[in-house]
């Protein structure tokens, strides 16, 4: 039986649907990021499980246990909050403490709690000050603490780590993992960030519109995209995509249009993939990375426009003219490329956009995808 | 700093200034006033005393300001209790509560505010009479507090508009109670509108005149203001008496006034907004 369960959640605030019918499940000890563009329903579908947003109709059940209806702190949940939500009147070890305290526990038992807590996060030396005389990293961690002094069935985290600079960020997320391990414990994480998703997530839900677009491993959702918003979503920086359209069927073997007078591009759909019909308007999908000089397909020719060294890889963005890419993340119409090494190429240099025909990803109209690529493996 | 700027600083300091002397002026003639003689009164008002004369201090304490200043303290303690108590929670289920009846419940309250004591005197003083608590604290307690909640709720839900609500949320899943919630993290925080409302009422409460006057005919029940307008008679009045009285009465509101400046001021700041 699953641990945390999810059914048809429907949330509305008046007449704005916000969720609707949202199902997932989460097995016991798994780290569960839900990820998604801002105002996707991922905040408010967390704080429906914490109980602090009633929902309008669906259930929700933790442990075999329907909490649907119960009070926030019945329903074995805790949460880390993205402004932390420290008491600031109380110190390290009474917000730690806070939650044993009003459930009457024995001192003993709460001194216990808050000392085995605060040795897993390393901050037994902050225990007696107050939450402003920290920094944002310790206060995360005492927050993280609060919850685990309570021993939750699933620990829900809003966006915990965004209030922390870069660096700060990386440390906290490999300490998060770390804690994950140690504790095995259910963790349901939200994020915008779709790094913090792929490093720590052992399953992603992407969320978009009140929905849930899929749900898979950090490696399936980039790998296999079920539709063209979590290709788009995921990955960095974002997969190209071109619109085109179905020029030729020949069995298996599709052709789509490349732009004015260039030859169709064929592709082999896989037994099992939807074939489109002949004329229908489709989107092209190719990662940066499988961009090159090489490859068995010609796409177009282009003038490099930007170029961003970052030292052990390299992002170049370039102009095809006749083909533009659509919703693209920074530099409309451009295609991005991703070179992984350093790269010679120079600012209005006339280059070849070529790719294998293993590269391309299609979607239908309505954004499903029809067929996939194969992953890149570098030797 | 430009001259520009320069110029505004110099400009905003002179109003400043300007206005401190006009406010403190009144307090300096009162305390120099209390030094002197009847006739010295009248004749150099604005003059330092020639002689300090303790004399009027004297006479002033004479006619039971210490049982004057005990009532004062009992019946501004005990409003402003209730009035700090009942305005935050109001303010705090009024600020958080999203039924739309709320929202004229707030209205009618702060519409309480605009009532003046005046019109209400008579009838106030017939509820006070037949509930049969006329020459006791209470009779004016209730009434003062009555007044300072509208006031003091506004405050108060300004106040909690802008209070962190995860603060809150993480309270409830600790497992508090919509009350705990109030009382353990929303209280204890609130520390700078407690106290600008808390000084507010208590100046007002300390100060008033017309109700004690109305409500409060027996010397033993009496707060300063009437206890000191004691020393005016029907044709003539003890001048420097009733300036040492008056003095003595301001001493406890400065000193409270001091101790809450820092967060008097803070509140005030954000009021605005």
């Amino acid at each position: 039986m699953p641990h945390l369960e999810v059914r048809d959640v429907v949330k509305r605030y008046g007449k704005v649907t916000v969720l609707s019918g949202v199902s997932f499940s989460a097995e016991k000890g798994e780290f569960v990021v839900m990820v998604g563009p801002s105002g996707c329903g991922k905040s408010t579908l967390l704080r429906s499980i914490a109980g602090l947003e009633e929902i309008s109709s669906g259930s929700v059940s933790i442990a075999g246990r329907d909490i649907t209806t119960a009070e926030p702190s019945d329903r074995g949940v805790a949460m880390v909050f993205q402004n932390y939500a420290l008491y600031p009147h109380m110190t390290v070890a009474q917000n730690m403490g806070f939650a044993l305290k009003v459930a009457r526990r024995p001192k003993a038992e709460i001194e216990t709690a808050v000392t085995r807590a605060a040795e897993i996060l390393r901050i037994t030396d902050h225990l007696g000050k107050y939450p402003k005389a920290l920094s944002g990293g310790q206060k995360q961690r005492v927050a993280i603490g609060r919850a685990i002094t309570r021993a939750p069935e699933v620990f829900l985290f809003d966006e915990p780590l965004s209030n922390l600079d870069a660096a700060l960020r990386s440390q906290m997320r490999i300490e998060l993992s770390r804690l994950h391990r140690e504790l095995g414990a259910t963790m349901l994480y939200v994020t915008h960030d779709q790094t913090e998703a792929m490093t720590m997530a052992d399953r992603i839900i992407v969320m978009n519109g009140g929905n849930i677009e899929q749900i898979g491993s950090p490696l399936d959702l980039y790998n296999r995209p079920a539709t063209r918003f979590v290709a788009g979503f995921i990955g960095s920086p974002r997969m190209n995509f071109i619109t085109a359209h179905v020029a030729r069927l020949a069995g298996r073997s599709v052709g789509f249009t490349l732009g004015e007078g260039r030859p169709p591009l064929d592709l082999e759909f896989a037994p099992g993939e939807t074939l489109p019909r002949l004329g229908d308007a489709v989107t092209l999908g190719i990662r940066p990375e499988a961009l090159g000089d090489e490859g068995e397909v010609h796409i177009a020719d282009a003038d490099v426009t930007v170029v961003e060294a970052l030292g052990r890889e390299t992002l170049v963005y370039s102009d095809a003219h006749t083909l533009r890419t659509t919703d693209s993340e920074s530099l409309d119409g451009y295609f991005a490329q991703l070179v992984p090494s350093q790269s010679d190429k120079r600012l209005g240099q006339h280059i070849e956009l070529r790719a294998n025909r293993s590269a391309f990803v299609v979607f239908a109209a309505d954004g499903a995808t029809l067929h996939d690529a194969s992953p890149i493996h570098h030797k | 700093m430009t001259l520009r700027s320069r110029t505004v600083a110099i400009g905003l300091h002179a109003v400043v200034s300007l206005w401190t002397l006009f406010v403190l002026l009144p307090v300096f003639v009162m305390v120099i006033s209390a030094f002197k003689s009847q006739a010295e009164l009248f004749t150099r008002p604005l003059a330092l005393p020639k002689h300090f004369s303790f004399a009027a201090f004297e006479r002033a304490w004479g006619i039971g300001i210490s049982g004057f200043l005990v009532n004062s303290i009992l019946v501004t303690a005990l409003s402003v209790f209730i009035i700090i108590f009942a305005s935050s929670l109001a303010a705090y289920i009024l600020a958080r509560s999203e039924r739309p009846v709320m929202r004229w419940v707030y209205v009618a309250i702060v519409a309480g505010f605009a009532v003046p004591l005046q019109s209400v005197m008579v009838p106030l003083y017939q509820l006070v009479s037949s509930a049969g608590l006329l020459n006791s604290r209470l009779a004016i307690a209730l009434p003062y507090a009555a007044y300072g909640i509208p006031f003091t709720t506004m405050l108060f839900y300004t106040f909690f508009l802008e209070f962190p609500r995860e603060l809150e949320e993480a309270a409830r899943l600790d497992g508090c109670g919509r009350l705990e919630v109030f009382f353990r993290i929303v209280l204890p925080l609130s520390g700078p509108a407690i106290a600008s409302g808390a000084i507010f009422q208590a100046v007002f409460n300390w100060n008033e005149f017309i109700l004690a006057l109305l409500m409060l005919t027996k010397s033993d029940v009496r707060t300063l203001p009437v206890g000191i307008y004691g020393l005016t008679g029907q044709y003539s009045a003890d001048w420097p008496a009733l300036m040492a009285g008056l003095a003595i009465a301001t001493v406890p509101l400065i000193v409270i006034f001091l101790l809450a400046q820092r967060h008097f001021v803070r509140s005030l700041a954000g009021l605005g907004k």
